[in-house]
């Protein structure tokens, strides 16, 4: 098996663009990439495209070979990869494999979501179609209910306070604040998300990942560079929330980390930091406990310590997170990679953190139903 | 009817475009005693985490469970 590298990166600015197309926004990341590599597209042998839901938001389908061949990569197979918020961590996953293997040596990875031209109702509706829809659409479930059951679970198991999950909204709101691609750059308080609008109770408005528009790109090669791809592993787990034993944690992130730390020959404890899937506050809690960074139950007080923000031992989602950055789903698992390549890079800016030789990416579809952890290694 | 107890709940204040007429409205995941679970809309008095339910017959919305008294 080959060593597989990240060779470029490039990203939109996460927001509601309501003069910009999913073409156009695909167009500047993979050109944006493309200048960072300093390569010739000539070079790439497959498009890899993760895109939740674009004939829903925008009416266009058969996107990879529509996307790069509006890039002018003309030719070689271009495919689109779903799965559900985790679409982009999956093309990625698929991508990384395919160069590990040998069947190619520089692929393209593209991830894009254009959501904002919908209202919020029907953006909601949309959504719920990563559930079940026999089992939880039907009865009116959306997925800000489905993970407020399992805040509501965890709150009643392990005496996760409302405070717990407030602390992770204020940190990554700061982090954004400190991200100029970030949708949201406004710093709030412990208390301002307490009191905020109530969307599926415990969860309030603050509890909540927004809808964005984006785009992200990365150029990945057999070709030996700085930031390396110790490992990408992705697992399954039962769409509906009916069928989890345990709701308090997710078992396909515990499978996927367990294999992407075997894989790389490292432990939890030996990651610098990381950008994890945090679509509602309590998502980022669990995470913490099934990447294997806390002991179960116990996330809540260790991120209201302080431990996770970006001068802390792990900083956790500097970027700002789904939740302040933004979440264009299908962009997000990509885009969780190249923030962490700004990390490592020394390229973060204000917030740059101390040390960033190995990070983690982890990017989770549904409820749980995929989960895609990947780990990158400076040289 | 089906007993069950709620292992799980949440009320819905914003709500997909289908039902948004109904909103808020409380959803429970309950189990059974065979402890198979089940996603189900509350009727009438909110349910907390413990809260024994029954189902309720010929619901609107199906299936249908409340608590019992």
């Amino acid at each position: 098996m080959r060593s597989v590298y990240v060779a470029g990166i490039g990203k939109t600015a996460f927001g509601a663009f309501a003069s910009r197309t999913l073409k156009d926004l695909a167009l500047e990341s993979i050109q944006s990439c493309l200048y960072d590599a300093a390569r010739d597209k000539e070079e790439l042998e497959a498009v890899y495209v993760g895109n939740f839901d674009s004939p829903s938001f925008t009416n266009q389908n058969h996107l990879a070979p529509y996307i790069a061949g509006a890039a002018g990569i003309q030719d070689v197979p271009a495919t689109r990869f779903e799965a559900a918020c985790a679409s982009g961590g999956s093309a990625l996953f698929h991508a990384f494999h395919a160069v590990q293997s040998g069947i190619y040596s520089n692929v393209l990875v593209c991830g894009v979501e254009k959501m904002t031209s919908q209202s919020t109702a029907r953006v909601a509706q949309i959504l719920a179609g990563a559930g079940d829809a026999e089992l939880e659409s039907a009865i009116g479930a959306t997925f800000p209910a489905i993970f407020a059951m399992i805040a509501r679970r965890h709150m009643y198991q392990y005496g996760t306070t409302r405070e717990h999950l407030a602390h992770v909204a204020v940190k990554n709101h700061y982090n954004a604040s400190l991200n100029p691609q970030a949708h949201l750059k406004k710093v709030i308080t412990v208390e301002q998300a307490l009191a905020g609008k109530p969307i599926c109770e415990p969860l309030t408005i603050y509890d909540c990942s927004l809808v964005s528009d984006g785009a992200a790109a990365l150029w990945i090669s057999a070709d030996p560079q700085t930031i390396r791809i110790a490992a990408c592993a992705q697992a399954s787990g039962p769409v509906s929330l009916a069928g989890k034993p345990d709701i308090t944690t997710l078992n396909a992130t515990r499978l996927a980390a367990a294999k992407a730390y075997k894989a790389a020959g490292i432990t939890a404890q030996q990651i610098d930091l990381a950008e994890v899937h945090d679509c509602f506050t309590i998502a980022e809690l669990i995470a913490m406990e099934d990447l294997g960074f806390i002991a179960a139950g116990e996330s809540g007080p260790w991120v209201a310590s302080g431990a996770t923000g970006i001068s802390g031992n792990l900083p956790v989602n500097t970027s700002g997170g789904l939740k302040a950055k933004g979440h264009p789903i299908g962009a997000t698992g990509v885009a969780q990679v190249c923030d962490l390549i700004l990390q490592m890079r020394n390229q973060a800016g204000p917030r740059q953190v101390a040390k960033a030789d190995t990070g983690l990416a982890q990017n989770l579809g549904g409820s749980g139903a995929t989960s895609v952890v990947t780990i990158l290694q400076r040289k | 009817m089906r007993q069950a107890t709620v292992y799980s709940e949440t009320v819905i204040h914003s709500a997909p475009e289908q039902f948004a007429a109904d909103a808020p409205y409380q959803i429970a995941l309950v189990e059974f005693v065979d402890q198979s679970r089940l996603l189900v809309r509350i009727s009438g008095l909110r349910v907390q985490i413990g809260d024994r339910v029954q189902e309720i017959e010929n619901p609107a919305i199906h299936p249908t469970f409340e608590v019992i008294k």
